[in-house]
């Protein structure tokens, strides 16, 4: 069997975002032990298991001190057998990163740093409720090129209120210039529960599509791959952690709210931490979900994901029985193109997906 | 029990008088129902009767009460709808019926329907007892409202009462056992039995209301319906309690049930008359009349693989309610279905109601419509109900679209504004009467189709609710009339056709393009919409295409709930309906009811 994909969920930030709708806190430090002490008491379950890509996020995974963090990559050593070719990311925010922290990872063994940047300008940072600056960004980034990371990542946000297509193009256009080796770009979403969604921000769909497009011409142009709706990369770059969900291979996650797939089933911890804590104290396992797709479900699933990338999918005659009128509708709207023996989204199938996916699932 | 200890009576009201109360009070001091047992306005059994607070079918029930006089008697109440659109349904009541209860809100004062309904049953020969209820409330003016009704030309003192508190409902009962007269009508005669109400009962099949007017009904008996010819056996006769309560016979001004194992729906006209097969009746009731509805509209399932269960819920409904009319139809744009006949608006709501919750149906209705009188050039005379239907403006010698009289009670301050709204609506001025310094009559002749859109609530609200209407069919007039065709993606949807005044049309089409605008969802393409008459384009609008719909997240913890955010609108997308390319929901088939509302 293939080697798999490993998660770790850190959900402490040293301060929520306003758009984010994740489970994540504060936390003090003896909180943060008590999490890790159960999050090391969770992985034991997984003793043994291969794995090629391991992903360490968040929350704000850099907020863990030195000793923390040597702590967590020293137990998923001991109980992982990890490839010697693994991809190794972790989430950084900026002003968390010191030269110290970053030698640390490097001894971790951690490979790929994906840099919450968010916005280029400190407006829109600020915007955002980030509490970095672009300064404290580029002090980081110049660090770990310094202390020998050569995989980087940085996330951007477009669609920010008060930002115009010219101020996206500036953020973006200024980001670029530190050549990271691979780029996400995310529309802003009004989530349900958070600072935005109680301020009752709202989201112009039509200047989004604009900035989507400038933005995935602006990094073709700059040689980057547009290998899946919101990611970029210079070819060999891609994320092959996140590649794993979108060709639906296995992936095993441990923490709060984390998500496990192991081929057939899905199943889901609990979100809420002092649940979280409980259950792995009683019962050595957090999950709250489960989830046994059928076998049309897991079709749909499987395309869906799949189309989420520029590989899309292998037309294949039994599929084609199934599902070719539908793709064929959509290659009609521009949203499909067939090419030899693959089905393939268009940029405006993409920005159309879900008019697509739902038809899917 | 003999004929002479029989009361026969409905309550007649306006809307929101408190006749269910009334009601409800007279059914606990007969003890008919146990105060325990008593939940508010007993009568009105359906959901959708309660949650509206009005009638929408007759129900009758049997109280058995000792008067003053000492002498056991039996009083019938039949409940009565209190909406203009059931007129016939309160006919039908008043016809089982020697007397009614006139029922009068102490502050509110005689309205629209009160004047209707007091006709209605001085024509119908009823003894009439005025009532005046919720003397209770502060704003109470008995003196003015006796007034009012001595002008109704009724004579006796009108009873105060508070249904709400049980004051004066002794004196009622006492009233009715005095002063309404006993039925007439022999037991030995020939059976002659009026169909007054049926319900659709899927166990015992349809149980019939019916009032006897001669003879006797009992188990085994052969009997035929005068009006359709049709035979059956006489299973089970009874009494309307709260409940069937199986009795050995009905006799001659008796109000009771009848089942006869009657399975095909269409067999029970109401306002028919039962009569014994062999020995039959020269005395049917007279009132039997087919119902002619004068609203019409489309009526289609969402899903067309729910045409079937649509046609026998429609023939369900179509039993319990012979006023409602339906013939299968199909329409280019909406596939099979069937175009239905209603009394008026709210009839066309409460059935469409009644098909999406009794039966589960989900649906998608068009624009109510009037009947047109269309002759053409080449001189043939058409009935159109569906505007899809209407011939093309250079084939059309005249058209003629029905008027009604409508008559609107309100106070003299709305004169000017109820009076504007009249004149907006194509209305023509009749009679305004004050009926007291205060209190106005006013009378419009109006097309129908002015006021089956939106009219009662733009009265309200230009009279701040105060008005109260009216309205009786005074027959076709002609009419510069055209038809308006709206295009969608550069196609006809033929549903969304509609038939108005030329003068109007320009204006009319302009407000429904832009309104379909706004109500279609984007669509991955840019969608046009125009509004046509004959061949000349009058409007024109844009649906921009839709931009952007995309998840730009779908990690590993996400792809469940991702999965099921895209499930949910699926979910939404079924309740639109696909023409072509373009997908349109429900309520832009009603988006020309909407048309004044600022948008």
């Amino acid at each position: 069997m293939r080697s798999a994909g490993f998660y770790v969920h850190i959900p402490f930030c040293r301060k929520k975002c306003s758009y984010c709708d994740f489970s994540s806190f504060t936390g003090d430090d003896a909180l943060i032990h008590r999490y890790l002490k159960a999050l090391f008491s969770e992985m034991q379950a997984h003793r043994g298991r291969k794995v090629e890509t391991v992903y360490i996020g968040g929350g704000t995974p850099s907020v863990l001190k030195d000793r923390d963090l040597r702590g967590l990559f020293d137990t998923l050593g001991r109980l992982l057998k990890i490839e010697a070719r693994a991809e190794t990311s972790m989430e950084c925010n900026p002003e968390s990163v010191t030269p110290g922290r970053l030698r640390v990872l490097k001894e971790c063994g951690v490979n790929r740093l994906s840099f919450g940047l968010q916005s280029a300008d400190d407006r829109g940072l600020r915007m955002l409720g980030r509490i970095h600056s672009y300064g404290d960004f580029t002090a980081a980034y110049r660090q770990a090129r310094k202390n020998g990371f050569d995989n980087i990542s940085i996330d951007l946000m477009y669609g920010i209120p008060g930002q115009g297509l010219e101020e996206w193009k500036g953020s973006l256009r200024k980001a670029l210039r530190w050549r990271p080796e691979h780029v996400s770009v995310y529309a802003l979403t009004v989530e349900a529960g958070t600072e935005f969604s109680r301020r009752a921000v709202s989201v112009d769909g039509d200047l989004q599509a604009d900035m989507y497009e400038w933005a995935c011409d602006y990094l073709d142009g700059k040689g980057y791959r547009h290998y899946e709706i919101s990611n970029f990369a210079f070819p060999g770059h891609e994320c092959r952690h996140n590649m794993k969900y979108w060709r639906r291979e296995p992936v095993f996650a441990v923490g709060l709210s984390a998500a496990s797939f192991d081929g057939k089933s899905r199943v889901r911890n609990s979100s809420r931490l002092d649940e979280y804590l409980r259950l792995i104290r009683e019962t050595g396992s957090a999950v709250v979900e489960r989830e046994r797709l059928s076998g049309a479900e897991s079709v749909g699933e499987r395309l869906m994901l799949a189309l989420r990338t520029s590989d899309g999918i292998v037309r294949t005659p039994a599929l084609w029985k199934t599902h070719g009128e539908l793709f064929e509708r959509f290659v009609r709207e521009g949203c499909l193109i067939i090419r030899g023996d693959r089905v393939r989204p268009t940029r405006k199938g993409w920005l159309l997906s879900n008019q697509l996916f739902q038809e899917l699932v | 029990m003999f004929i002479d200890h029989i009361r026969n009576f409905c309550i007649i009201a306006h809307i929101d008088h408190g006749k269910s109360t009334l009601a409800d009070r007279l059914l606990e001091a007969t003890g008919t129902v146990q105060t325990r047992d008593m939940r508010a306005q007993i009568l009105d059994g359906m959901e959708l009767e309660r949650e509206r607070g009005i009638t929408i079918k007759a129900k009758a029930v049997r109280m058995n009460h000792t008067p003053s006089s000492g002498t056991p008697s039996v009083f019938n109440l039949i409940d009565t709808p209190g909406h203009v659109d059931f007129t016939y349904e309160v006919s039908r009541a008043m016809a089982a019926c020697e007397g009614a209860l006139l029922l009068v809100d102490a502050s509110q004062g005689v309205e629209a329907q009160t004047l209707a309904n007091a006709i209605l049953a001085q024509e119908s020969g009823l003894e009439l007892i005025p009532v005046i209820n919720k003397i209770d409330l502060p704003s109470a003016d008995i003196e003015g409202v006796k007034k009012q009704i001595r002008d109704l030309g009724l004579t006796g003192d009108p009873l105060p009462v508070s249904a709400k508190e049980g004051k004066g409902v002794k004196e009622v009962l006492e009233a009715i056992a005095l002063k309404i007269p006993a039925p007439q009508g022999d037991p030995e005669s020939p059976l002659s039995a009026l169909v007054f109400d049926s319900i659709f009962d899927s166990y015992r099949g349809v149980i019939i209301y019916v009032r006897l007017l001669d003879g006797a009904l009992r188990a085994g008996m052969k009997v035929t319906f005068v009006a359709t010819g049709a035979s059956y056996e006489v299973e089970e006769v009874g009494h309307l309690r709260m409940k069937y309560v199986k009795a050995d016979r009905l006799s001659a001004g008796e109000v009771g049930y009848v089942i006869c194992g009657i399975k095909d729906i269409h067999q029970v006209k109401v306002g028919d008359t039962l009569t014994e097969s062999a020995r039959p009746t020269t005395r049917p009731h007279p009132g039997y009349r087919e119902m002619k509805p004068f609203v019409f509209a489309g009526l289609y399932p969402m899903a067309q693989a729910d045409y079937v269960t649509l046609r026998s819920s429609i023939e369900k409904l179509h039993l319990q309610d012979s006023a409602f009319f339906y013939q299968p139809e199909t329409s280019v744009s909406l596939g099979f279905g069937f175009r239905c006949g209603f009394l008026g608006l709210l009839h066309l709501d409460i059935i469409k109601e009644r098909l999406q919750r009794e039966f589960k149906l989900d649906l998608l209705v068009t624009a109510p419509n009037v009947v047109y009188h269309v002759t053409t050039l080449g001189g043939q005379k058409m009935q159109i109900d569906n505007p899809a239907q209407f011939p093309p403006h250079g084939d059309i010698q005249s058209v003629e679209e029905p008027y009604v009289l409508a008559t609107m009670v309100l106070p003299s301050e709305y004169v000017g504004a109820v009076m504007r709204l009249c004149q907006d609506r194509r209305g023509t001025f009749v009679d305004m009467r004050y009926m007291t310094l205060t209190r106005v009559v006013i009378k419009y002749e109006m097309p129908l189709a002015e006021i089956i859109i939106d009219f009662y609530d733009q009265l309200k609200s230009v009279s701040k609710g105060y008005a109260s209407f009216d309205y009786e069919h005074v027959g076709h007039r002609p009419g510069d009339l055209v038809k308006l065709e709206i295009l969608i993606n550069n196609d006809v949807v033929d549903a969304f056709s509609s038939i108005v005044p030329e003068e109007t049309s320009y204006q009319q089409g302009r407000k429904m393009a832009e309104r379909l605008r706004e109500i279609i969802p984007r669509q991955m393409f840019e969608v046009p919409i125009q509004a046509k008459v004959g061949s000349r384009v009058i409007a024109r609008e844009n649906i921009r295409s839709l931009r952007k719909d995309v998840l730009a997240k779908c990690y590993g913890g996400d792809i469940t709930r991702k999965r099921k955010l895209l499930e949910k609108q699926k979910e939404g997308k079924k309740k639109m309906k696909q023409f072509g390319r373009v997908e349109i929901p429900q309520e832009a088939f009603l988006a020309v009811l909407k048309m004044d509302e600022p948008s």
